[in-house]
């Protein structure tokens, strides 16, 4: 999984994260919120948080807005890029937890069909 | 013959728009539903929560969805879409391509939350038009017309019921909203006014037992088949049973073309050459009578003239039976394998009658049976949920007439709790279901219990009278002679035959051994009646 977060990170231009920021490619939060709801993909995000804080410290100060955004994270160029690689493969490995592999993969394929070659 | 009225004919010159009927995906279902779901309906499902209302849906949309014909299921508050997909897809019916782009999970309840009605209708309106979808779904609406209730008044939630129907159908979407609904609701609520089709689930818990129905509320345009059908949940998601067992069409089958054996040579002969083709029999005695291996000899003789069979049992496991049977040098393994033979066991203790013919009218069409044994029709109640054993005597005539309509001939073999005063045919007062009777008893003679096997009755031929005594041999039963010189047999303590001279005595013509077909009185004094007894 971290190798396709690392392929939807970078079909996506997500801005810094001092202003509130995407921690997730914005066709899947887009296609994710459209899904489980607005109230179903912050908590999928909370959870993806709380779970790359191990890897990513930082985050662990991180807030999610009611909107799916995150908030006050110490973070940008690189670092930032590679934390948001994190939190992308903690809530793709969310997902496979819930609802299995290849509907996950489904999901990926119809949000970012760009980032998913070959699948 | 049907007495039913035909439906009537169109006007001269005018033609019915004809109603497309979509599959539900559910078996039984379709021919409950009279053919299927009516293409644009707009129908509610509604029940208790844990009844399967989603599953339903879920069955239906994905027998239903394709490329050319998307779905949208539309999920509110309630059960989050993760999770329903999470057990959704451990159904077999769950196909992981329909997702990509057949059918879309569209949740709602941020717009439900925080906003009103209109705002609802707006947003299930413009995904409907944006993926041009032919079945849709929401569940659950009882949830957003829950929300809107405390800030909207009935008016304005008929008009949004009533624009929601209106747009969906004129959408070409066949429309399913799913509600935990009470029936007490069914008066008032104008969803159901303004549905089409209204289907019920029911589930109820008896003792150790689920038993679940679904009944058909209303349904416009066509004629569903009346009544609560059970139903269960398996891993291929619903199975309805319908009432009709799948047997709309008239039976061509008639009763007693020929004879069929009983694998008894003598028991044949007392029955006018066997059991009539198609007949019902009722095989009643106590335990250890012998009712099985009767069964079994009837079935191994069967198969022996290439007729296929089926045993149903209800109080041992199939190769329990099986090794039974062999014992008695009936090989049942063999044609089993060539499927010439079924051992059906049905699950116990939460059994209905319709998945009990269900089960048993597909064997009987899967195998070409000819010879049926249920054995026995007390453990087949024992195995019933107790909900619905309280109906059993109907729903054994229920269950009779179906099989029978089969063309197959059926034994059913009935335990009855022998007394020395009287001769019971069955626990269940059923006797009069049965087109024939066979009655096994013990007798008590010169110090030893010995068995006795009559015929009692045959609706549609002679059969003997006598009472003949008969063992259970390594070869199954073997029928002796009648047991002459005795008075009181039916009561099982049989004294000697005696006759007083003053006593007039029926005698029977020359065929001994038949029920006279003309009688004659004799005085008694010296002649046949005046027997010495040989003890």
């Amino acid at each position: 999984m971290r190798e396709l977060a690392r392929l939807l990170v970078a079909s996506d231009v997500s801005s810094h994260a001092e202003s509130g920021a995407d921690a997730v490619n914005r066709n899947l939060r887009t296609s994710l919120i459209r899904f489980a709801g607005g109230g179903g993909f912050v908590s999928l995000l909370q959870r993806s948080v709380s779970l790359a804080s191990a890897e990513v410290p930082a985050l662990r100060t991180a807030k999610v807005t009611t909107d799916g955004r995150l908030e006050a994270v110490a973070l940008s160029g690189a670092a930032w890029d590679e934390a948001v690689v994190v939190v992308t493969a903690r809530m793709l490995e969310l997902l496979v937890t819930f609802i299995g592999d290849p509907l996950t993969r489904r999901l990926v394929r119809e949000a970012c069909p760009e980032a998913s070659p070959g699948e | 013959m049907s007495t039913r009225r035909a439906a009537p004919s169109p006007a001269q010159g005018i033609e019915r728009v004809p109603i497309r009927k979509l599959p539900t995906g559910v078996a039984g279902l379709d021919e409950i539903l009279g053919g299927g779901l009516s293409e644009y309906s707009f129908n509610i499902i509604a029940g208790a929560p844990g009844c399967g209302k989603t599953t339903l849906a879920h069955q239906i949309v994905f027998a239903n969805a394709g490329p050319e014909s998307p779905a949208i299921y539309f999920t509110v508050l309630g059960e989050p879409a993760i999770k329903m997909l999470r057990y959704q897809q451990q159904f077999s019916f769950f196909e992981h391509a329909k997702l990509d782009g057949a059918i879309r999970f569209v949740n709602l309840s941020q717009i439900v939350l925080d906003n009103d009605l209109s705002a609802v209708l707006d947003i299930i309106v413009k995904e409907v038009e944006a993926s041009n979808a032919r079945i849709v779904v929401v569940d659950s609406f009882r949830t957003v017309v829950r929300k809107a209730q405390g800030s909207t008044t009935e008016t304005e939630l008929q008009g949004f019921v009533q624009r929601l129907a209106l747009h969906l159908t004129s959408w070409q979407a066949t429309t399913f909203l799913i509600g935990e609904y009470v029936e007490g609701e069914l008066r008032d609520n104008p969803v159901f006014t303004v549905s089409d089709g209204l289907f019920w689930l029911y589930q109820s818990i008896e003792r150790n037992s689920i038993v679940r129905k679904l009944q058909i509320m209303k349904l416009r345009g066509q004629e569903s088949v009346p009544g609560l059908h059970t139903f269960r949940i398996t891993g291929d998601g619903l199975q309805t049973f319908p009432r009709t067992f799948g047997l709309t069409k008239e039976s061509t089958h008639v009763k007693g073309k020929r004879r069929i054996s009983t694998g008894l040579p003598k028991l044949d002969a007392m029955m006018n050459g066997g059991i009539p083709e198609g007949d019902s029999l009722l095989l009643a005695g106590p335990s250890g009578a012998g009712k099985s291996i009767l069964g079994s000899q009837f079935i191994a003789e069967g198969l022996r003239q290439g007729e296929p069979g089926i045993v149903a049992i209800f109080e041992e496991i199939p190769s329990e039976y099986i090794e039974r049977a062999s014992k008695f040098g009936f090989d049942f393994v063999t044609p089993q394998k060539q499927g010439k033979l079924k051992v059906i066991y049905l699950r116990p203790l939460d059994l209905s009658v319709d998945e009990t013919v269900y089960e048993i009218v597909n064997s009987v069409r899967e195998i070409g049976c000819k010879r049926l044994v249920i054995d026995s029709l007390v453990g087949f109640e024992m195995a019933l949920a107790p909900g619905f054993r309280a109906d059993f005597r109907e729903s054994l005539y229920r269950m009779i007439g179906a099989l029978t309509r089969l063309g197959v001939t059926i034994v059913s073999t009935v335990e009855v709790e022998e007394n020395f005063t009287s001769m019971g045919l069955s626990n269940y007062t059923v006797s009069f279901l049965a087109d024939d009777i066979v009655r096994l008893r013990y007798v008590s003679i010169n110090g030893q219990l010995r068995k006795m096997l009559l015929v009692v009755k045959m609706r549609r031929s002679q059969h003997s009278i006598d009472m003949c005594e008969y063992q259970i041999t390594a070869d199954g039963i073997v029928l002796g002679v009648p047991l002459r010189g005795y008075s009181g047999l039916t009561t099982g303590v049989p004294g000697p035959w005696s006759l007083s001279q003053d006593t007039p005595v029926l005698v029977a013509e020359p065929s001994a051994g038949r029920r006279p077909s003309a009688v004659t009185t004799k005085k008694k004094g010296k002649g046949r009646g005046n027997k010495r007894i040989r003890r």
